[in-house]
């Protein structure tokens, strides 16, 4: 009897450990939300956004963070991608990069703000996970959101 | 008996008339639900107008979660209007640079609604507008031809925009270029909604209140003006008799219909 309790509570932390693993839904929302300094100002983007506005297609990805800014003209973005395979993350890398190009024309001689925080950005790879941090109050964010926990 | 009969068409007409201005206000969700299967087509002002959205579906992840906005910033009515990608900026959409026809032929909306003309801008050059409104009427036409195409008026400006960009009475010259937008689309069987009253003062500009910059983009009360505006349209369609809400689902009753304009 006592050998099935044992048991049953080791099975019961097992699960409570895979639920809390990086790879549970929304971890990489929550990460996001925890490295942002600005994170109270910005606007959780849905999975049809990554699809329409950055053209990553759900398949391609496990977990995701899509955060804006509320002003369009200062151009505060965030995107945290976890990809499925190697083959996904080159997939991602290009469409963040095609996306970061796209909103560099869009700005060059319209919003300074924006233009100027894409210019510093640019799109890092580590493995599987993939981040674009654009205008973040703090310059480690992109590396900090890279690191693994 | 003249007096008497005049008396009474007259009592009839009032109550009539009376009956039409407390017409059943409908929930927001029913007259957004206009919007359904919908895409908005914009520049800068419809990125914000996104954005706003956006923001309200933090509350309400249902919130016009069946309308597409498609902004790019700084696109102007006529790069919209061509028929081939090129030049710097173009519409994007799922990874791609497309045209708004491009796009629209993937979506196959029921309405398509259009608001450009800021970066050109139009009123300077309202002839020549007015055909680039023709040819996407025209092209939008032949792409997706069971969707309705409406244009949005042009939003004003505030007293700000002609020393910022150059020009004398701009917001005069916006609101010919809005009348004649307006012809344009009811002569071409298009439908035209006017947002630009809801964003005025009574000077005719721009409520700075509703402006971010002070000179033509919307701030969140200005998006919810224009929001509000939206609304007001389909308030009106439905008391006009010109659209019926859909039946709940599940229910039995006759999907919606738009009649004749």
């Amino acid at each position: 009897m006592a050998k099935r309790i044992l048991a049953l509570m080791m099975l019961l932390c097992l699960a409570a450990a895979v639920c809390c693993a990086d790879g549970s839904p929304d971890a990489l929302l929550e990460k996001a939300l925890r490295i942002s300094q600005d994170s109270s100002e910005l606007i959780k983007m849905t999975e049809d956004d990554m699809i329409d506005i950055i053209g990553i297609e759900p398949e391609y990805f496990t977990d995701y963070a899509y955060l804006t800014g509320k002003d369009t003209s200062v151009g505060r973005e965030l995107i945290i991608v976890r990809a499925t395979d190697e083959n996904a993350a080159r997939l991602v890398v290009d469409r963040l990069e095609s996306y970061r190009e796209q909103r560099m024309r869009c700005t060059r001689n319209y919003y300074a703000l924006a233009y100027r925080a894409l210019s510093e950005s640019e799109v890092l790879q580590d493995s599987l996970l993939i981040v674009l941090s654009v205008g973040s109050p703090d310059p480690r964010e992109p590396q900090l959101l890279l690191q693994e926990e | 008996m003249k007096h008497l009969k005049q008396v009474v068409a007259f009592f009839l007409l009032f109550s009539f008339l009376i009956s039409l201005s407390y017409a059943e206000p409908l929930d927001d969700s029913v007259l957004l639900s206009y919007y359904d299967d919908s895409v908005f087509f914009g520049d800068s002002r419809m990125e914000s107008f996104n954005r706003y959205v956006s923001g309200l579906r933090q509350e309400d992840a249902s919130f016009m979660a069946k309308t597409k906005i498609v902004p790019t910033g700084s696109i102007s009515l006529y790069a919209a209007s061509r028929t081939y990608p090129s030049g710097e900026f173009l519409f994007y959409y799922h990874g791609r640079q497309l045209t708004m026809y491009g796009i629209a032929d993937r979506i196959q909306p029921k309405k398509i609604f259009i608001m450009l003309g800021l970066n050109d801008p139009v009123a300077i050059k309202i002839e020549k507008a007015l055909t680039w409104v023709e040819d996407i009427l025209r092209k939008m036409g032949e792409t997706v031809p069971d969707a309705e195409v409406c244009f949005l008026s042009e939003t004003p400006v505030t007293e700000n925009f002609d020393s910022e960009k150059k020009v004398e009475g701009y917001q005069t010259l916006l609101d010919q270029y809005n009348d004649r937008l307006k012809e344009t689309c009811e002569s071409n069987g298009a439908r035209y909604i006017n947002i630009a009253a809801a964003l005025k003062g009574e000077d005719n500009f721009l409520k700075l209140d509703y402006s971010n910059d002070k000179v033509c983009h919307l701030s969140d009360e200005g998006n919810a003006a224009l929001l509000q505006a939206l609304k007001d349209y389909v308030q009106e369609q439905y008391d006009l008799g010109l659209w019926t809400p859909a039946a709940p689902e599940g229910t039995e009753s006759a999907p919606a219909e738009e009649t004749a304009r």
